[in-house]
């Protein structure tokens, strides 16, 4: 009720200004051969139809529907019309080229111009003088003029268009679900000392522990927690189960033992308890039967004390390394299998099986970092190793690898497990720094900005 | 309509690429090294964890971490054989019993809290200073003579050289010696070997930082203050320390890079907390 009174005032103003303005200013002559026509943008995740003309090439739009679409407020006095949204003020003269965004004056291509009462004006100096961004999807320009959330980091996407992202600073982390269409968002959860929110297979919750351990679901469509268990054991890594219905952990400060949480009674049981310390990267299968993991062994240390200026202290690192394991719970006298024995860094583990392994290889030489397989056979099988291979993730079933492909550019590939298949998908600017995929939905940070895939164009949805 | 919006999109494109090629133009962090890491078993569940997150933004940064006591940490920096000692105090002043490592730099990473710990079937739950005193220095042998039953004190106690030795005499002994041979003396050198030995040994008593502790111990009040983050922050358990990260000099590159990472807000405040640490701006 309230807006729609606001919008009414505010174009009952710009109608008068329009008049005004051309009164006043006869030696401009009014765009009385231009031809207005209707056309179809998205405005803050709504399709709007405005009002637009081109004028010497470039497109002017209607400024009352804008500022209708966008909710902001506009006032005029002695000709001159002040728009004013979230914090940005843009003022500007009708038949003149000269606007002012906040205080800073800058010159238009073509005069803000009035047909019939109402005023148009180029679109990006308008959109991007109230602080809007705008990008296109199929053809259709994307406008958004929601204040976007600053400094977030860490996305995941949550659901159909939704990304949780995460804010920290001293006294915490506060975890925001943002719309991707719009920029639109809202806090989630505050946290000091609780673990990232883990967003459920289904995408619709998220686990998390807090400082002491226990273990909350979220549900994100009530934003109501849940307590699953107060048990205050270390949980370093959750996974959730296939169905959404269990969560699987690796306890300890040293990530020692692989346990599962049932959600349903909160009762946790030990799967894998061989008391082999520093297990990291745990995938499960969708039978939550078998599981991949890293351990990783330590130097060892060899000192004596005796005189400690004479630092007789030596260190051995052959030992030092980190290897991938399977372990299938099923088998009747079930162990763990090494899969790897090699002495290269692994990184981004990862696993649909939790039988096969796929993992970024790491060189100790300049050579490329690439993406390879390996099962209890331990023979590694290249997957991709067309560019240096700076992330992989997996999701549905499909790996995704973010890759240098030269100094100015990177390159994101999907990669079918099934056919090893290669598909690539985007371009990007070599500062991209991760990428975050959710069946056909993939945002990047670029520059700290989370960006998410609009059709031709990538989406601001922080800044 | 349809050549209007193609225009349009041209142009958006044209002025959207024009944004995106000099935003490309900033060079990308691209941090390449290997960071050797030794030194306190207290801080390495620390270490470990972050060096796991630091690696997933740095893939190409290579993590080596091993620890065999405080000591030993900026020992292998001076001598050149690590890149960052993990030690639970300040190595580059004098400390008792230990000089300083000139030339060092300390980079503190955490607030650690250490626990007087016993094996469950100890029937104490909190001892005064003073009683600490008589039984880490053998003077008192059995747990009757402190509120227990009638069996004799095993002292698991750390070698020379642990930095959770240097706090626990200092902090929880008023710097009182350690006892340091007889039958029911022990001594070990890590903070693993430390809860293997609690765990498992009937009527012991040691001590240990808190991420170690675990439900297969009891960790002792110390004159009725019991060791949680929120009695160090209330300033009423005074049993904990600074614990540093300590370079040959300022720290730079990829060791730089690291060390930043671990005092970052997202760490302090996330998994360090996580771990039973305490952030270092809590106790500023």
């Amino acid at each position: 009720m309230k807006k729609t009174f606001v919008v009414s005032m505010v174009a009952a103003v710009l109608s008068t200004s329009v008049v005004s303005a051309g009164s006043a200013a006869p030696a401009v002559k009014p765009a009385a051969t231009a031809q207005v026509q209707n056309s179809t943008f998205t405005i803050n995740g709504s399709t709007v139809v405005i009002r637009s003309l081109v004028k010497q090439g470039e497109t002017l739009v209607s400024l009352r529907d804008v500022v209708s679409a966008t909710g902001a407020q506009a006032e005029v006095h002695n000709g001159t019309t002040t728009v004013k949204l979230n914090g940005h003020t843009l003022v500007l003269k009708s038949n003149s080229k000269e606007i002012t965004v906040d205080g800073v004056k800058s010159t238009l291509k073509q005069p803000v111009t009035n047909v019939v009462g109402t005023s148009y004006i180029a679109l990006r100096p308008l959109v991007t003088g109230l602080g809007g961004t705008l990008a296109s999807r199929a053809g259709v320009l994307e406008i958004s003029t929601v204040p976007l959330l600053e400094g977030a980091e860490n996305p995941r996407f949550a659901g159909e268009g939704k990304l949780i992202l995460s804010k920290s600073d001293e006294q915490g982390r506060a975890d925001y679900l943002v719309d991707t269409a719009s920029g639109k968002f809202e806090l989630l959860l505050t946290t000091s000392g609780g673990s990232d929110l883990v967003v459920s297979p289904s995408g619709d919750q998220a686990a998390y522990t807090d400082a002491e351990g226990a273990v909350y679901v979220l549900d994100l469509k009530n934003r109501a927690s849940r307590l699953i268990t107060s048990d205050a054991s270390i949980k370093p890594e959750l996974v959730w189960s296939a169905d959404s219905s269990a969560i699987f952990f690796l306890q300890g400060d040293k990530g020692t033992v692989i346990a599962k949480l049932s959600l349903t009674d909160g009762s946790i049981t030990k799967i894998v308890e061989d008391k082999v310390d520093y297990k990291e990267n745990l995938s499960v299968s969708n039978d939550g039967k078998k599981f991949v993991y890293t351990v990783t062994t330590l130097g060892t240390v060899t000192s004596d004390t005796t005189n400690i200026d004479e630092d007789n202290v030596s260190i051995d690192y052959s030992s030092n390394q980190t290897q991938i394991y399977s372990y299938n719970s099923e088998e009747s006298k079930p162990a763990a299998v090494q899969l790897t024995a090699s002495s290269d860094d692994k990184v981004f583990v990862l696993s649909n099986d939790g039988q096969k392994a796929f993992y970024v290889s790491i060189p100790s030489t300049d050579d490329k970092a690439v993406l390879l397989s390996v099962d209890s056979s331990q023979k590694a099988a290249k997957v991709f190793a067309d560019y240096d291979v700076e992330q992989a993730l997996l999701s549905g079933g499909v790996l995704y690898v973010l890759a240098a492909q030269d100094d100015s550019s990177s390159v994101i590939y999907s990669i079918s497990t099934m056919t090893g298949k290669q598909t690539k998908l985007y371009t990007v600017p070599a500062d991209v720094t991760s990428i975050t995929v959710a069946g056909s939905q993939i945002a990047i940070v670029h520059d700290g900005v989370v960006k998410v895939n609009a059709g031709d164009s990538w989406r601001a949805v922080t800044k | 309509m349809k050549k209007w919006m193609k225009s349009l999109t041209a142009i958006m494109v044209a002025v959207s690429l024009v944004g995106g090629a000099s935003s490309a133009a900033a060079a990308k962090s691209n941090l390449k090294g290997n960071i050797v890491i030794n030194g306190s078993s207290a801080l390495l569940p620390l270490t470990l964890q972050a060096a796991s997150e630091f690696k997933k933004e740095n893939p190409k940064v290579r993590i080596s971490a091993s620890a065999a006591g405080s000591i030993t940490g900026p020992q292998s920096v001076r001598k050149g054989i690590a890149d960052i000692g993990a030690v639970d105090w300040d190595a580059s002043k004098d400390v008792p019993g230990f000089n300083k490592f000139d030339g060092l730099v300390a980079n503190p990473v955490a607030v650690t809290v250490f626990a007087a710990v016993v094996n469950p079937n100890v029937g104490v739950n909190s001892l005064t200073t003073e009683q600490l005193q008589d039984i880490f220095s053998g003077k008192v042998t059995n747990w009757k003579e402190v509120g227990g039953s009638d069996a004799k004190i095993v002292v698991v106690n750390r070698k020379f050289g642990s930095g959770t030795r240097v706090n626990f005499q200092q902090k929880a002994l008023g710097g009182k010696e350690f006892m340091n041979k007889g039958d029911n003396y022990k001594e070990v050198g890590s903070s693993g070997d430390m809860k293997t030995t609690i765990e498992t040994t009937p009527n012991a008593i040691g001590y240990i930082d808190l991420p170690y502790v675990t439900s297969k111990m009891k960790a002792l009040s110390i004159n009725g203050v019991a060791p949680t983050e929120k009695n160090v922050l209330n300033g009423n358990y005074k049993v904990w320390g600074i614990g540093y990260y300590m370079t040959k000099g300022q720290p730079t590159g990829a060791t730089k890079a690291f060390i930043e990472y671990i005092q970052s807000s997202k760490f302090q405040n996330g998994s360090l907390k996580k771990l039973k640490f305490i952030p270092l701006s809590a106790v500023k």
